[in-house]
């Protein structure tokens, strides 16, 4: 044993040792002097010497520093071994394919010495006295089978932790002496290694994946894998989704949806089954910001909400933290969805295709040169190319979208990343050419990820988000209509990861973005008006510095603040109000909207406004698998979206903060526990929420149609606690998990200004009175279980059932007739609630052949009637309140193979 | 018309929601209520020529499986008083229950006051007379296209003054007799803002897209400026009924009128009291 401690030992030559010395040692310079030493000629004559004290001697000889693991039996044989003149990294292949090793030689120059097949468990770190430690650990993390960056992967040497950046990149400290590195991440299997260090190493770390198949239900994590339930990290509020995870749950029609996945997560809600659009602890929908590599995607969805535009395939793990951001994401209440795509195998061209009963899908993918990779995916539904060819051949009906993905990775050097990632999707929908309406997003981004210095990880990213809706109504020349809106964004943020002794790390960036929103424009027909209404310009910019302090005995400290700020740029034009812009007559208890006595024209910047976003987080270890955790977070949002109803739409109007409109802030409080207990994870959560600013618009006014947004908005507070708890056991056939929250979410808007003289008396006003009221999201019980098994045979199951509280909703009280139409009286805002919700899904995946499978799935199995919204309307029988589902038992079926 | 036009695109993602799904009609269960009064009232005012009768209707809430129509009310005093002192009591109309006119033309002035005492509570509604915006040209386009009775649809040409917000209706006569909607329920609510082109030379269809009026006829128009209250009042009533639940829609909400309960505020009325001032052009069609 003590024989294979030292093979793990440092290895390297004077030469080597003395070049590492110096602080000025590049990268470079190690890969060079690692291709010398493995052509150094070498003799020597070894009997009855363990393989490790070969290997030992012969690195001497050559002056060549490696990595091997010390425990790997083979190397513990007693050998005899002669080389005669022969090169160094000849000799060393011969030793290593005898005792069934290979010898890799990464581009990075790293020299690994491991079994033919996969990694070994971990070894017990070997106790050797630190000599230096001012050596360094460059390199990159990557998938061993199709050499993707894998990012956010946890590092620990010596039982210190670190975090390798999104791309993949670290820079770690190091002792001189053997060193045990570990090495997880999500839907890999863990690596375990040891290195012998004398000096600034560059490695190329390759992880094996899990196999991943067609099929939804191959999990055979250990309890090792990074997961949610990371007793060891700070962080509060983060879920993940691995791309394996996500194809295990039943898919709606067939169509595999990453938004629709993260459902099954706890504190993460739709709004309808309609809708992919989500609720994050019971927050808005327009709170979320959802990011593409970086790129904002302003409106996810496709036909109306009913699916995502996020394709399956195309994207990596999604990581969602729920309220508790990391200081360097910013710009929204509820939560950020950092959404990463694939970039594409960097060994081998392949590819997969689907065809499913509401669209195709298909993926390519391969290697660009011998340094980078591409992936292109493409999606299209054609439900109007059935209704032309089937259902009636006479339409000219258009109902379709597609979706474009693509990124090409360059590995720029041998610690840096250049990526340019794309996405483009449309939905177009209308009966003929002139009548019918189009929207989709663009996004784009440009990343650079560098390890710049030994101690300096930069990531610097340009992104641009877009989205855009118009509609075209030529009904006839009396009333022919055209619309368009449109966000667009550019940003340009920067991060820097300095990484300090003792397993510190200190994130410090910023970011400058500018932002741009058409509000709509209306061309009339015949141009008898052409209405345009003002465009909205803001420039926003945020610093931020996050440290993460680990003092030992369990206790981590992670502190971060954020500075952002915002202001609207001209030329625009300012209001004056005689009295206030909007105002509230308890009197008649409605809101009155403003007059208008003068206006301005500005250029330049106005209406400035910026804060401090703090960030905090405890973590005390209890013991290696559990600890206590507290976060407290504050966020800033500067964008508005004015949604029509519950569900974003294509028409919604998105409204930055500015003169009369104050920016929302939320502050969150969150304590949990998370434990491991062998193959089962769970941990609890409970978080307190309060919200100021929040936007909302009076009643019964049309968001397109304000000129002068500030005498239509109101803005209130929320309110908003629960309880998450969380339940995961992976196997190697199969897993299952369950999420349930109890929450209750709540806000008010009371009027900021009363008109009239009864508000002396102590009268208030605003929307329902100006009382507290449920969110329209509110679900006071949600539980979703997941589970996934594969068979001895070809087939593979998955089942989701999901359990919630009604929706709530705002009943009826008494009817009357105003102006010949008949109106309905109701009661208290939300106060009532819809029937409770449930519904079991099923999935099952027949392979076919190796690298094809049939799936069939059943949503709604049960065919239960699930109100997901209830009104009130005029039926032959007089006014009737009529409950709607959006499907009842809905089956699918696909079929997808790789290629 | 734009933004009737988005209304209708949600329309058209619910019914795309519905064409997969489902509903059902559930009994309505709301509790019992004290019946409010609801006002409908409404005083015209001459720009140029011409006038109209004023009216004001009263009834009451009433349940909502209620099929058997509104509750009349006819047993009230209702009174329109303007700040030059003139008063007008508005009598009810035999064999029309519920519904009060005043016999006199009212005169223009600055402020008018409705005053209506029933069962010991007085309301009461006070509104502005809004300014007249005379119309420059009437002008007719000819329709041929499907769906639309052929002849030629009239536009009003007239400049919206800024600033302010002003709330137009228009009616349309030929040879004298009014153009009904064919959805008449609809033209007593339809009220059009100038949100979208306040202070700005306007052309506006009079809003009969499926009527044509034939060669010749003589073509009558009414452009009414409907005091601000009640102008708003009358563009939310529409939305109210799009606020149905429905996810593509607003929650629903009640609308309030500028009518209230000087006894007994917390027994609140519900409707409008609208003061309009009317201008008038007459042309015929080439």
């Amino acid at each position: 044993m003590r024989a294979a401690c030292l093979l793990a030992l440092v290895l390297p030559v004077s030469a080597l040792a003395q070049g590492a010395a110096s602080a000025s040692l590049r990268a470079f310079d190690v890969a060079r002097d690692t291709s010398a030493a493995l052509q150094r000629r070498i003799s020597l004559d070894l009997r009855g010497l363990p393989r490790a004290a070969v290997v030992d001697s012969i690195a001497r000889r050559a002056g060549l520093s490696y990595t091997a693991d010390a425990t790997l039996p083979a190397l513990a044989t007693s050998i005899s071994f002669r080389a005669t003149n022969e090169a160094a990294g000849i000799a060393l292949a011969r030793l290593a394919r005898e005792a069934g090793l290979e010898l890799l030689v990464a581009t990075s120059g790293s020299v690994v010495l491991r079994p033919m097949t996969r990694t070994l468990p971990p070894p017990a770190p070997p106790a050797v006295e630190l000599e230096r430690t001012n050596w360094r650990l460059t390199g990159r993390v990557r998938n061993a089978r199709t050499l993707e960056p894998v990012g956010d992967a946890r590092l620990s040497v010596a039982g210190v932790p670190y975090t390798a950046n999104a791309a993949g990149l670290f820079s770690i400290p190091a002792s001189s002496g053997p060193l045990t590195m570990r090495v997880r991440a999500m839907g890999f299997a863990p690596h375990d290694t040891t290195l012998a260090v004398a000096g600034h190493l560059t490695l190329d770390l390759q992880l094996d994946p899990r196999p991943i198949g067609l099929a939804p239900v191959q999990v055979t994590d250990t309890p090792d894998v990074l997961s949610d339930v990371d007793p060891g990290a700070v962080a509060m509020g983060v879920s993940r989704l691995a791309p394996r995870e996500r194809r295990a749950a039943p898919a709606l029609l067939g169509e595999p949806d990453p938004m629709r996945d993260l459902t099954t997560l706890t504190g993460i809600g739709t709004a309808t089954d309609a809708s992919t659009a989500v609720s994050v602890r019971g927050g808005r929908t327009d709170g979320n910001l959802l990011l593409l590599d970086g790129a904002p995607i302003y409106n996810p969805s496709h036909v109306f909400g009913l699916l995502s535009t996020l394709h399956s395939e195309a994207t990596d793990v999604i990581t969602v933290y729920k309220g508790t951001a990391p200081a360097r994401f910013g710009g929204r209440l509820s939560s950020v969805i950092d959404v990463r795509q694939r970039d594409g195998n960097g060994r081998d061209v392949e590819g997969s295709t689907s065809i499913g009963l509401l669209s195709s899908r298909g993926l390519i993918e391969g290697p660009v040169g011998s340094r980078g990779s591409f992936m292109v995916a493409a999606r299209r539904s054609y439900a109007d190319l059935l209704f032309r060819n089937v259902v009636d051949r006479d339409e000219e009906t258009i109902a379709y979208f597609y979706d474009l993905n693509g990124k090409v990775t360059w590995r720029a050097g041998r610690t840096g990343t250049l990526s340019a990632s794309g996405y483009l999707g449309r939905d177009q929908f209308g009966f003929d050419v002139r009548n019918g309406a189009s929207w989709g997003n663009t996004a784009g981004a440009l990343r650079w990820s560098q390890v710049v210095s030994r101690r300096l990880l930069s990531t610097v990213t340009l992104s641009r988000g877009a989205y855009d809706f118009g509609f075209l109504l030529d009904a006839g020349p009396e009333d022919p209509v055209k619309w368009k809106a449109a966000i667009t964004s550019t940003d340009l943020r920067v991060e820097q990861q300095l990484t300090l002794r003792g397993g510190r790390t200190l994130d410090f960036g910023g970011e400058l973005a500018l932002l741009k929103v058409e509000p709509g424009a209306d061309v009339f027909g015949l141009d008898l008006n052409k209405l345009k209404r003002e465009r909205r310009q803001g420039r926003s910019a945020a610093l931020y510095a996050s440290h993460e302090i680990d003092f030992g005995d369990g206790l981590a400290l992670q502190l971060g603040l954020r500075w952002a700020g915002f202001e609207r740029v001209g030329p625009a034009t300012l209001y004056t109000y005689r009295g206030p812009p909007l105002g509230f007559d308890p009197a008649i208890g409605q809101y009155v909207q403003g007059q208008v006595v003068d206006s301005t024209s500005v250029r330049g910047g106005f209406a400035g406004t910026g804060g401090l976003e703090p960030r905090l987080g405890l973590r005390y270890t209890l013991d290696s698998a559990s600890s206590l955790k507290i976060s407290a977070t504050r966020h800033r949002q500067y964008l508005h979206l004015g949604s029509a109803g519950a569900v974003p739409l294509p028409t919604d109007v998105f409204e930055p903060t500015g003169p009369w409109i104050r920016p929302m802030t939320g502050d969150q409080v969150s304590l949990g526990y998370a434990r491991r207990m062998g193959l089962l994870e769970w941990s609890v959560e409970g978080w307190l929420r309060r919200s100021r600013n929040l936007v909302e618009y009076i009643d019964g006014v049309e968001v397109a149609e304000a000129r002068q947004v500030e005498t239509v908005i109101e803005q209130g507070e929320g309110r908003a606690r629960g309880l998450e708890m969380f339940l995961r056991r992976r196997g190697s056939r199969g897993a299952w998990w369950v999420s349930y929250t109890l929450s209750r979410a709540e806000e008010r808007f009371r009027a900021r200004s009363l008109l009239s003289d009864l508000a002396a008396s102590g009268q208030s006003g605003g929307l329902n009175d100006g009382r507290w009221f449920p969110a329209q999201l509110d679900r006071t019980h949600q539980l979703s279980a997941t589970g996934t098994w594969k068979t001895q045979g070809r087939w593979e199951l998955g089942a989701t059932f999901t359990a919630t509280s009604g929706l709530p909703t705002t009943l009826p009280l008494t009817r009357y007739v105003v102006g010949g139409l008949v109106l309905t009286e109701y009661q208290s805002r939300f106060g009532g609630r819809l029937p409770a919700y449930h519904r079991l899904d099923l999935g099952f995946t027949r392979r076919m052949r190796e690298r094809a499978a049939l799936q069939f799935g059943i949503v709604n199995a049960y065919h239960r009637f699930n109100a997901q919204f209830a009104g009130v309307r005029l039926g032959p029988n007089g006014l009737e309140q009529v409950q709607y589902s959006i499907f009842r038992a809905a089956p699918s079926v696909s079929y997808a193979w790789h290629f | 018309m734009a933004l009737l036009n988005l209304r209708h695109l949600r329309r058209l993602a619910m019914v795309c929601v519905i064409s997969v799904g489902c509903e059902r009609i559930v009994p309505i269960d709301s509790a019992p209520s004290d019946p409010l009064l609801v006002v409908q009232a409404r005083v015209d005012v001459a720009a140029n020529r011409g006038s109209a009768p004023s009216f004001v209707r009263l009834a009451l809430t009433s349940a909502l499986n209620n099929n058997a129509g509104d509750l009349p009310v006819s047993d009230a005093l209702v009174q329109v008083s303007d700040d030059s002192g003139r008063m007008h009591t508005f009598a009810g109309l035999p064999g029309r229950p519920g519904l009060y006119a005043s016999s006199a033309t009212l005169a223009k002035a600055a402020l008018y006051r409705l005053r209506i005492t029933w069962r010991g509570d007085q309301y009461e509604a006070v509104e502005r007379l809004p300014r007249a915006m005379p119309i420059d040209q009437l002008s007719f386009v000819r329709v041929d296209g499907a769906g639309n009775v052929p002849g030629s649809t009239v536009a009003v040409h007239f400049t919206d003054l800024a600033p302010g917000a002003d709330f137009y209706q228009w009616e349309q006569y030929t040879n004298g007799s009014p153009v009904a909607m064919p959805d008449s329920l609809f033209f007593d609510a339809f009220v059009r803002s100038d949100s979208l082109f306040n202070g700005e030379s306007v052309s506006e269809y009079v809003p009969y897209p499926y009527v044509g009026t034939e060669r010749g006829a003589q073509v009558r128009v009414r452009q009414a400026t409907v005091s601000p209250g009640a102008g708003a009042y009358l563009a939310i009533l529409l939305r109210q009924r799009g606020a149905s639940g429905e996810p593509f829609a607003r929650a629903p909400f009640n609308v309030r009128g500028n009518v209230i309960n000087r006894t007994t505020p917390a027994r609140r009325a519900l409707g409008v009291f609208a003061v309009r001032h009317v201008w008038e052009a007459t042309a015929r069609v080439p």
